[in-house]
């Protein structure tokens, strides 16, 4: 029979293969350990360099993408703040034309909080700013999350902060989106509820509740929570909502106590 | 002296050839899948290398991109290199004896090749389930040949059509 390939076929040929073909057959019947240990090693030195040089491509092309989603959301924000700054304007010309007198502004001390007071049941903070640094009595206290209590003690160099989840403490707030009024309480747990809704009124899930300004304490439109549960329970005239407090009060550290300025 | 008698053009195409091997399979292969199909480049060096350069360089660069490629799965390490090593030097004897001068017979002998070494590969890794291996055969080999055989052609046609002896 005529065989042509088989012509090519030399013996020294045969034995390159059985030398590969063996080598490779010793690889497979490696124990794993030693299988682990040898791919290990031909990695280290072979792909390891370029996964390396991957992953810095893929960090860099993430950090790419961030900075484009940064730059459109910056420039979201310089014309937010445009329209702001336009409302501003109106609002401060609106307010010389009905000769409102007067206008609020902030003064920030910054504090941190220095230890809990034990007879209150951590419903009270001592914090590292007092007299001497222009904190007085029933200045409110806020964080970078929100409305935190009002200071109830001033000494030399700290004060003592009601939280609002002392039973003793209220705010007076309102639903942000529809202006509905109420006062904030304190729940047990590290809940509040607003009260004195009337049934019916619109409060819903999800609805953020600020400081009304009402009661001379705390000034307006300081953040206090969301609504987690609004409900008419049948009986009652006034409105059942539950609301989660913005400021985590287990992981309280670096505080505000800020000073409301009134401009003239 | 026997340093004298060492092919160092050889040596250093070899080394470029697995360079090749592991800058596609750490960067580039997912980026040069078409349609989610893959191409199997270290095959595709393995049967050119044999068709170009023979049985013995096709054994040899078979043997090793085989090794290269079991790195990356150790539980098998030595059975592509075992497969690919018989390829090798398969493709090169047949190079060597059929009438292989068409295109169009080389990208069959890729295609061919490469349904082979899954075929075998796949059937040591699935302990010779024909549904498995049926399976990856009909979903991703055939689809992966055509591709593969594809580039090989091209790879093929620039080659002579502009008398390129680079590297191989």
């Amino acid at each position: 029979m005529n065989r042509p390939w088989l012509k090519s076929v030399t013996f020294r040929k045969i034995q390159q293969l059985v030398f590969f073909v063996l080598l490779a057959f010793l690889l497979l019947i490696l124990p794993q350990q030693q299988k682990l240990f040898i791919s290990g090693s031909i990695l280290k030195y072979t792909y390891l360099p370029f996964f390396k040089f991957s992953q810095k491509i893929k960090r860099l092309t993430n950090v790419y993408d961030e900075n484009k989603k940064l730059q459109k959301e910056n420039v979201r924000l310089i014309l937010e703040n445009l329209r702001l700054k336009e409302e501003g304007l109106e609002n401060e010309r609106l307010r010389s034309l009905l000769d409102f007198k007067s206008q609020v502004d902030y003064r920030v001390i910054p504090a941190e909080v220095v230890a809990l007071e034990p007879n209150r049941k951590s419903n009270s903070i001592l914090i590292s700013v007092g007299q001497a640094d222009g904190v007085s009595k029933y200045l409110p206290v806020i964080n970078m999350q929100g409305l935190v209590g009002k200071v109830i003690e001033v000494y030399p160099r700290n004060s003592l902060v009601e939280l609002l989840l002392d039973p003793d403490c209220r705010v007076a707030a309102l639903v942000q989106r529809s202006r509905i009024h109420g006062i904030i309480r304190p729940q047990k747990g590290s809940s509040l509820s607003l009260e004195n809704v009337p049934s019916g009124e619109d409060v819903t899930y999800g609805d953020e509740i600020i400081s009304s300004g009402l009661g001379g304490v705390f000034p307006p439109a300081l953040r206090i929570g969301t609504v987690v549960k609004s409900e008419d329970p049948k009986p009652s005239i006034f409105k059942h909502v539950l609301v989660q407090p913005s400021a985590d009060f287990n992981s309280l550290e670096e505080l505000f106590v800020i000073e409301v300025i009134r401009k003239e | 002296m026997i340093w004298k008698n060492i092919d160092y053009l050889k040596i250093i195409n070899g080394a470029l050839v697995l360079l090749l091997v592991v800058v596609f399979e750490s960067l580039l292969s997912d980026s040069l899948r078409l349609a989610n199909v893959k191409l199997d480049l270290p095959l595709l060096l393995v049967v050119y290398i044999a068709l170009v350069r023979g049985a013995k360089e096709g054994l040899i660069h078979g043997f090793l991109i085989g090794v290269l490629i079991d790195v990356l799965t150790p539980y098998f390490l030595g059975l592509n290199a075992l497969i690919k090593t018989l390829l090798g030097y398969l493709v090169g004897n047949f190079r060597e004896t059929l009438f292989l001068e068409s295109i169009y017979s080389k990208g069959l002998v890729i295609f061919l090749a490469l349904i082979l070494n899954d075929l075998i590969y796949y059937a040591v890794y699935s302990g010779v389930d024909f549904s498995t291996m049926l399976e990856v055969i009909f979903f991703s080999s055939v689809l992966s040949g055509v591709y593969t055989s594809g580039i090989g052609m091209l790879a093929f046609f620039i080659r002579e059509r502009f008398k390129l002896r680079i590297a191989f």
